[in-house]
């Protein structure tokens, strides 16, 4: 099947304008053949009707007085309708009184010699059958057969007609469309390529970054193996300050690697299919302080969770983000004596908002837009370790499933931060 | 100007149908005549006010119908009065008739019963030769075994009736 979407949007657009044009127009001309054909069915069927009371009233004398010569001399008055193939009137008792034929041997046509005989109508043929009356009293009957061909032919011309109007109109606004259509495409089409090309511009950035994170590894790994061998082999033989430099360098090289495995993690978030399932967030959140809470068991920590409201989403991928924003409260609260951390949650028309209180050292407002940019730090290292990419992470997680995060805090004051994911409507 | 109508009738079907054929007899034909002619003849309202009335179907002399008028004519109406089948003899009393049928047994009164009749506004209808030369108005005969007549329409306009246009349509021009 060839879908509609495979054409260009100029295509698009002309073929809806045609569509739309084609269509109504169609519509109107059906209409009107319609009504047209019936009133000129109802039209011929009202002249008969006349003609019939005419041609039967000017009968009644020659009914009554058995007179059938003068009677088909009135029916024959009936060939200036070229309609009426034949007509005959029957006498009182039924029997075949007077005949008109506008041309037998044309039409084929024969009245039987009885009004109780069924006439044997041919294609386009009707009949009328009206009661001759004089002063009330039935003294005859009144048959017409006439013809529908002149009105089906007319049908026909009037069908023929609306194509030509049809097709002249199409033809029309296919020509307008197609000279007035850029006025609309022109821009979308440059929207759509300035689209395409970020699109394939972000692509390869990613693709950019995937492999240098990949490609420093290796050096990094050499680093880190032949310090390792010089810390253990050549141990005897370094001074103290050797074996200071070497760890120094150790740990620089241990915090590369973290920092490369993050940023490994951030490039493959793109590639990453989302698999949205109902997510048991207050379960989630536990499991991710758990965990984090293990590795400060010594630490002193308020942890407040409420029942959280469910939400769909990618479970792996919400799970990281909130491991990323508890270890997030957790770090910044390490220099608090006592500190705490709630999480609640509540619900809009359109989404579903978490947010993330802590007691910890806050941030200043006017850098809340540095918060999730990849390696923005609003911390030096030695206060609080760190490589930038968690929030970035995080955010981009969050808006991979069309949903928003923003944070806010003062210094010393604490901070929340607060996401937003869209509301999915289930079917009920 | 005297015109000579010649109406031929057919009975029942299409084609000659022989008047002693028929189902019908020759007088219960006439009858039927007689009451289709008050179908198309219009009398002058003097004679047939709208209310009240009877319409008087007058046979002077022998009935050649057989006393069976009175029993064809039970229930219809003509000019929308019932009909009164009136059997007449004396010839004064007959200008109070609208339909006067005059049997051939008064042929030799004929010119004094259109005399007393002058001025009136009777239809008159008869079968006997010389019928409408003498003053009648209709005039029934038997020819090629078919019942025809002629209307002798200057007496029928004399006595201020009007004749059905339909009626005259139904005439054959003289000589066809």
């Amino acid at each position: 099947m060839i879908s509609f979407r495979n054409f260009s949007i100029k295509q698009q657009l002309i073929g809806v304008i045609l569509l739309v044009s084609g269509l109504s127009l169609l519509l109107a001309g059906v209409i009107l053949i319609i009504d047209n054909h019936l009133s000129a069915q109802k039209a011929l069927q009202r002249n008969l009707v006349i003609l019939a009371q005419v041609v039967g009233i000017n009968s009644t004398a020659s009914l009554a007085f058995n007179d059938p010569d003068s009677a088909t001399k009135n029916l024959a008055v009936l060939k200036v309708k070229p309609d009426i193939d034949a007509a005959a009137i029957y006498s009182k008792n039924g029997t075949i009184f007077a005949v008109y034929y506008k041309d037998s041997s044309l039409t084929g046509f024969i009245f039987p010699s009885t009004l109780e005989q069924v006439p044997q109508l041919q294609k386009n043929q009707s009949e009328l059958v009206a009661p001759i009356l004089l002063e009330n009293e039935k003294v005859g009957t009144l048959a017409i057969v006439y013809n529908t061909q002149e009105l089906s032919e007319h049908l026909k011309e009037h069908v023929l007609i609306v194509m030509i109007v049809l097709l002249a109109s199409v033809f029309t606004a296919f020509f307008l469309s197609n000279s007035l259509q850029e006025i609309i495409s022109k821009p979308i089409e440059q929207l759509a390529k300035t689209a395409h090309q970020l699109e394939s511009t972000n692509k390869e950035l990613d693709a950019f970054s995937y492999s240098v994170s990949h490609d420093l590894r290796a050096p990094l790994r050499a680093i880190n193996g032949f310090s390792l061998i010089l810390r253990e082999e050549y141990e005897p033989r370094l001074d103290a300050e050797g074996k200071r430099l070497i760890d120094v360098i150790r740990g620089s090289v241990q915090k590369m690697d973290q920092l490369i495995t993050e940023l490994l993690a951030f490039a493959r978030l793109n590639k990453q299919m989302l698999q949205k399932a109902p997510l048991d967030m207050t379960l989630l959140v536990q499991e991710a302080f758990n965990d984090l809470k293990s590795l400060e068991s010594d630490r002193k920590i308020t942890f407040l969770l409420e029942s959280l409201a469910p939400s769909d989403g990618d479970a792996a991928m919400i799970s990281q983000v909130w491991i990323n924003l508890l270890s997030n409260a957790l770090k910044f609260t390490q220099t608090r004596s006592h500190a705490m951390i709630e999480i609640t949650s509540s619900a809009t028309s359109t989404e579903m908002l978490y947010r993330i209180r802590d007691n910890g050292v806050g941030f200043d407002m006017k850098y809340v837009h540095k918060l999730f940019g990849v390696f923005q730090r609003l911390h030096n290292d030695e206060e609080f370790k760190g490589t930038g990419v968690g929030l970035a992470i995080t955010e981009r997680i969050i808006k991979r499933h069309g949903g928003r995060i923003w944070a806010e805090g003062q210094p010393e004051k604490g901070a929340t931060f607060t996401f937003a994911l869209p509301l999915t409507r289930r079917p009920t | 100007m005297f015109y000579l109508l010649i109406i031929s009738f057919f009975l029942e079907t299409i084609g000659v149908v022989c008047v002693q054929a028929s189902p019908l007899s020759e007088y219960q034909v006439k009858a039927a005549f007689l009451y289709n002619f008050g179908k198309f003849i219009t009398w002058p309202e003097t004679v047939l006010p709208a209310s009240g009335n009877q319409f008087k179907l007058c046979i002077l002399g022998n009935d050649p119908f057989d006393n069976r008028l009175t029993l064809m004519m039970q229930g219809k109406t003509i000019q929308g009065k019932p009909v009164l089948v009136t059997p007449m003899q004396e010839i004064p009393e007959l200008n109070s008739c609208h339909l006067l049928f005059i049997s051939p047994s008064e042929q030799g009164r004929l010119a004094e019963i259109f005399r007393s009749l002058k001025g009136s506004n009777t239809l008159t209808v008869g079968e006997m030769p010389g019928f409408l030369e003498k003053g009648g108005m209709i005039f029934l005969y038997i020819e090629d075994n078919r019942v025809q007549f002629n209307i002798n329409t200057n007496a029928t306009s004399g006595a201020h009736l009007k004749i059905s246009s339909q009626l005259i349509n139904l005439v054959k021009a003289e000589g066809e």
